[in-house]
């Protein structure tokens, strides 16, 4: 697959100028200054034209139908409606980086989120073994349970981060989520063992 | 010419539903049911039905574990063990309703090009069953639409009423403005000059986030944290009923998704 180094509105608009100057379909190939290097030289061999379009990496793939029938006749009401499918195109694609840009926006905002209550719930899950015998702890000045690191308290803790992350992830329409998760059982685990640590030194047991 | 469905087009696989069906289907997809039947596979129904059966298996081994394993009393056991089969099937089956609501969108963006190029090929041969020949000729690359115009194409060599097939055969694109162009391909006024319809689909979804974010935010930040702050109080740190917790967020968070996702294919 070849990339094109111009948006597929650019192309498009180039090949059907090229073409209402009465050139062919191949000539306007040549002609038109944002085509591949590579697609030319295919051309020069002798390659069919109809094989190096279908080799395109449009980010439309639909929009290699739309030259099915501009070889077949020259008439101007074909070019007429190549060109305005090439604007219906760039209308799209104006749109669509409207909404990538206001996204932007939210994406950031989510990620701070994430992470303020990635750490939150990680520092709760290290505390947690002292709010859980806080009541003991006060009436009788002793932990009954003990500080081991792996117990189904942090067990759970961990599924809640997990999906914590997940839906503001899904929320900013983002990829490779399951990637991301990785980092945040990583970052979880780390700052509980951290915090039990802290704990088992400041209070011995 | 009928109407192709690929829920029902592929070879007949033949699976035990516990549950019945329509209930299932209509739990685990909700509005996506009507909304993209076109896209559900036989696959993704083989799926929900194996989800739902696994539901079930799920919810009795959960029970065995809480009643039995853990001695805590029946009627906590079985809440314990419903929220955790409910959660595994919304969650599960809220996959595969992203996925068939991506399929169904990538379709539908380009389905004006497929309009278009038909309509230029249609000035270009003057005749229906060659322009679909040429459309299919360059290669459309979305799986669907190739099955489609396929069948189209073959039943218009069967020789069946040509214009009842176009008539019938807009009734994929499930947008009123692309299926009159479609229905009037053999008119001039069938190729599509702008789209209002599609600006203001990603529109709304702009607003529809801008508006829920904040909703959103509050929930799931101060759901995990109130949650785990009342387990870590209340609950000795190991007995299993804490899972209740967990679960019943992904319960919640879940239910919120959807209905984001509910709010925009809605009109």
């Amino acid at each position: 697959m070849i990339r094109l180094n111009c948006t597929d509105f650019n192309f498009l608009n180039n090949i059907a100028l090229k073409l209402e100057n009465g050139e062919n379909l191949e000539r306007s190939f040549f002609l038109s200054e944002n085509v591949p290097k590579e697609i030319l030289t295919r051309l020069q061999l002798g390659e069919n034209l109809l094989d190096i379009i279908s080799s395109i990496d449009f980010s439309y793939p639909a929009l290699r139908n739309l030259f099915s029938s501009v070889d077949y006749a020259d008439e101007t009401e074909i070019l007429e409606r190549v060109k305005t499918t090439s604007k219906l195109i760039r209308m799209r694609e104006e749109v669509l980086k409207e909404k990538e840009s206001s996204l932007k926006i939210h994406r950031r905002r989510l990620k701070i989120i994430r992470y303020v209550t990635m750490f939150t719930i990680a520092m709760i899950a290290g505390f947690s073994p002292i709010f859980s015998n806080l009541y003991s702890f006060i009436s009788t000045g002793e932990f009954t349970s003990s500080f081991s690191i792996w117990s189904i308290l942090s067990v759970s803790f961990l599924i809640i981060n997990l999906l914590n992350n997940y839906y503001l992830l899904k929320m900013g329409n983002e990829e490779g989520i399951k990637l991301r998760l990785v980092p945040v059982i990583l970052l979880h685990s780390a700052i509980v063992v951290g915090v039990r640590f802290f704990i088992l030194n400041l209070i011995p047991i | 010419m009928k109407t192709i469905n690929y829920g029902k087009s592929s070879s007949k696989v033949t699976q035990l539903s516990i549950f019945p069906k329509a209930i299932l289907y209509r739990l685990a997809l909700g509005k996506v049911e009507k909304h993209s039947k076109f896209f559900i596979s036989e696959k993704d129904y083989r799926n929900i039905r194996l989800i739902g059966n696994s539901s079930l298996l799920f919810f009795v081994i959960s029970f065995v574990l809480f009643h039995y394993v853990t001695l805590i009393n029946v009627p906590i056991a079985l809440i314990i063990s419903l929220i955790a089969s409910i959660s595994f099937l919304f969650v599960l089956s809220d996959y595969i309703r992203t996925k068939i609501l991506n399929r169904h969108q990538k379709f539908e963006e380009t389905a004006f090009l497929i309009i278009n190029s038909l309509s230029i090929n249609m000035v270009a041969t003057q005749s229906f069953p060659h322009s679909v020949e040429l459309l299919l000729t360059k290669g459309i690359k979305d799986k669907y639409y190739t099955k489609y115009f396929q069948d189209m194409l073959y039943s218009l060599n069967l020789g069946e009423n040509e214009d009842e097939i176009i008539n019938n055969g807009g009734k994929i694109f499930l947008n009123k403005q692309y299926e009159t162009s479609f229905q009037n391909i053999k008119n001039e006024n069938a190729f599509i000059e702008s789209d209002p319809e599609f600006i203001l689909y990603i529109r709304k979804g702009i607003k529809l986030i801008e508006d829920n974010i904040v909703i959103f935010i509050a929930v799931s930040c101060l759901l995990p944290l109130v949650l785990s702050m009342v387990l870590s109080f209340l609950l000795p740190s190991n007995s299993p009923t804490i899972f209740i917790f967990p679960l019943l967020y992904a319960v919640f968070g879940t239910l919120i998704l959807r209905f984001m996702n509910n709010k925009n294919i809605g009109d």
